[in-house]
């Protein structure tokens, strides 16, 4: 969306901080209905983030996968869960914790050291002049198809196979 | 110290008109977003006004007559009186839970109104991905179901929430591959490019004609996404006493009852611009423009009589749904499913591969 500076600065740092604090929820919350529901909160705002940029197809992808379908289904696996004795126990401090938590923070310091490294301005230009080659009269989901069956053609292919492959499996167990 | 005192009440003046341009700013693009709310609102209101109406014509009843001429205003009434109701919270509910649950409901039915064209100019977005925006964000809606049947601490409730959320994922699948096709066909998702492309041959040129089966699937499934009678399982009053909304009270019951006729709305809305040619007069040897001599590029008339012609086409569509409501008995939960998943789905999967077909050998 092409907003004017102030409210696409505000309306960043407002998704940020959503994305942040569902984030946060997600992990601490006790109840774990809470942290679904706040994954689905983590999502949106992830979705609302491709549409402040501009992607419109790609939200939207994002929108009817992961909050639609994924988001849901974890719900439901989650309420039939009996919640009340799972989180009256609970420990934060075990060993598999901390080694979680280890490999959390390396992550992070790895993430931080490589987006301090690379040099944004030249991918910026090389995608603006990507995008002036491929003239705007193509869409942005025509340019996304067409880049599908050039491209990116194997793994598209392979991708639909596996699916094809879980869904047969799906109908087999569900007929038994 | 002196201060010249014209100059600073120059300056007084001057910052005034100033913070009065910013004010006229912000009014200026509020008034594009409120203008839609207000006109879905009153469409809301008259589709209620036509069901009551409708069913007491079927079973001879006289309907609503008082508030009002003919009634009209029954529908205000009712939620003038669901806004003064008590709010009463279920004891050792999820109070959170069950006061986001409604909101939910309705804001992501609301969005969706924005890529509905009704005339080539006067769509709140005309985005690239029309039909398909639609589709997404009608499939936050089960979350929200999912949050009050919870959040209610009731067995009903959450099994109406369940039931809600299974039922809406399962014919969310048949509808996106309606839309599928039709997109297929305009070569576009895009609602105005869809609209346009039924433009050419009048009556015959909708896309009802070339898409007769999508069309009876798109309306079966958009009826079970609204819950309506055939399909509305997830408020069965003798199963479940309610489903979702037993709990509820007040206007947040109130906000239930808008998100079904909203939904009810949009997706009636949805045949029309996907099936039945949209702002277009489709008469054929009917040319408005001529019949009143006036310029078509000038002026508000044409975006008039196209908003005119759209919302014509959609009351009418309306009848079908709202007299399938009052004829036909409730399905079963497993027929409910086997006719999403073991019939509705092959079928349109095979009509998407017709289609593909033939926009293959058209090439």
């Amino acid at each position: 969306m092409d907003l004017p500076g102030p409210i696409h600065d505000f309306l960043l740092v407002f998704l940020g901080l959503g994305l942040i604090l569902g984030g946060i929820g997600v992990v601490l919350l006790n109840n774990p209905i809470y942290s679904a529901f706040s994954l689905g909160l983590v999502l949106v705002s992830i979705s609302l983030l491709y549409i402040l940029s501009n992607s419109y197809f790609v939200a939207a992808a994002q929108l009817l996968i992961y909050v639609g379908a994924i988001n849901v289904l974890i719900i439901f696996a989650v309420m039939f869960m009996n919640g009340s004795e799972y989180y009256k126990d609970f420990n934060l401090w075990t060993v598999g914790n901390g080694f979680t938590l280890l490999i959390c923070t390396s992550i992070f310091g790895l993430l931080i050291t490589t987006i301090t490294d690379i040099s944004w301005y030249g991918i910026i230009w090389t995608t603006r002049l990507n995008q002036i080659i491929e003239h705007d009269l193509i869409s942005n989901s025509q340019q996304i198809g067409i880049h599908l069956s050039t491209d990116f053609f194997l793994p598209f292919e392979f991708i639909s196979i596996i699916l094809l492959a879980a869904l047969i499996g799906a109908i087999t167990v569900a007929r038994q | 110290m002196i201060i010249d005192t014209p100059e600073v009440q120059d300056i007084n003046s001057f910052s005034r008109f100033e913070f009065l341009k910013e004010t006229y700013g912000i009014i200026w693009t509020l008034i594009p977003i409120f203008t839609p709310v207000l006109g879905i609102t009153i469409g809301v209101l008259v589709i209620v006004w036509l069901e009551r109406e409708i069913s007491a014509g079927i079973q001879q009843r006289i309907g609503p007559e008082y508030a009002g001429p003919l009634g009209v205003l029954q529908a205000l009434a009712d939620g003038s009186k669901l806004l003064f109701k008590e709010n009463i919270f279920p004891a050792r509910g999820e109070t959170l839970l069950f006061s986001i649950g409604p909101s939910i409901a309705v804001i992501s039915i609301l969005v969706s109104y924005s890529v509905v064209p009704f005339s080539s100019h006067l769509v709140l977005v005309d985005l690239n991905i029309g039909v398909f925006l639609w589709i997404a964000i009608s499939s936050i809606a089960p979350i929200g179901l999912l949050m009050s049947g919870y959040g209610s601490n009731n067995k009903y409730s959450f099994l109406g929430g369940l039931r809600a959320a299974a039922q809406s994922i399962s014919y969310e699948i048949p509808l996106t591959l309606c839309v599928l096709s039709i997109s297929l066909l305009s070569n576009s998702s895009s609602t105005v490019d869809i609209v346009e492309a039924q433009s050419k041959y009048g009556f015959w040129g909708w896309n009802l004609w070339r898409q007769p089966i999508g069309f009876i699937i798109f309306l079966i499934s958009s009826l079970a996404e609204c819950e309506r009678l055939p399909f509305d399982l997830p408020e069965a009053e003798e199963e479940l006493v309610a489903g979702y909304q037993t709990e509820y009270s007040g206007i947040k019951f109130g906000l239930f009852y808008v998100a079904s006729y909203l939904n009810l709305l949009v997706s009636s809305l949805f045949v029309t611009v996907l099936y039945l040619g949209g702002w277009n007069i489709s008469i054929p040897y009917i040319f408005v423009f001529d019949f009143f001599e006036i310029n078509k590029t000038y002026g508000v008339f044409e975006p008039t009589i196209s908003m005119f012609i759209t919302l014509a086409k959609t009351y009418l569509f309306l009848f079908i749904p709202i007299t399938t409501r009052w004829t036909l008995p409730r399905l079963r939960m497993d027929q409910l499913l086997n006719l999403g998943w073991k019939f509705l789905l092959p079928i349109s999967l095979g009509n998407l591969l017709l289609t593909t077909s033939s926009q293959l050998f058209s090439l």
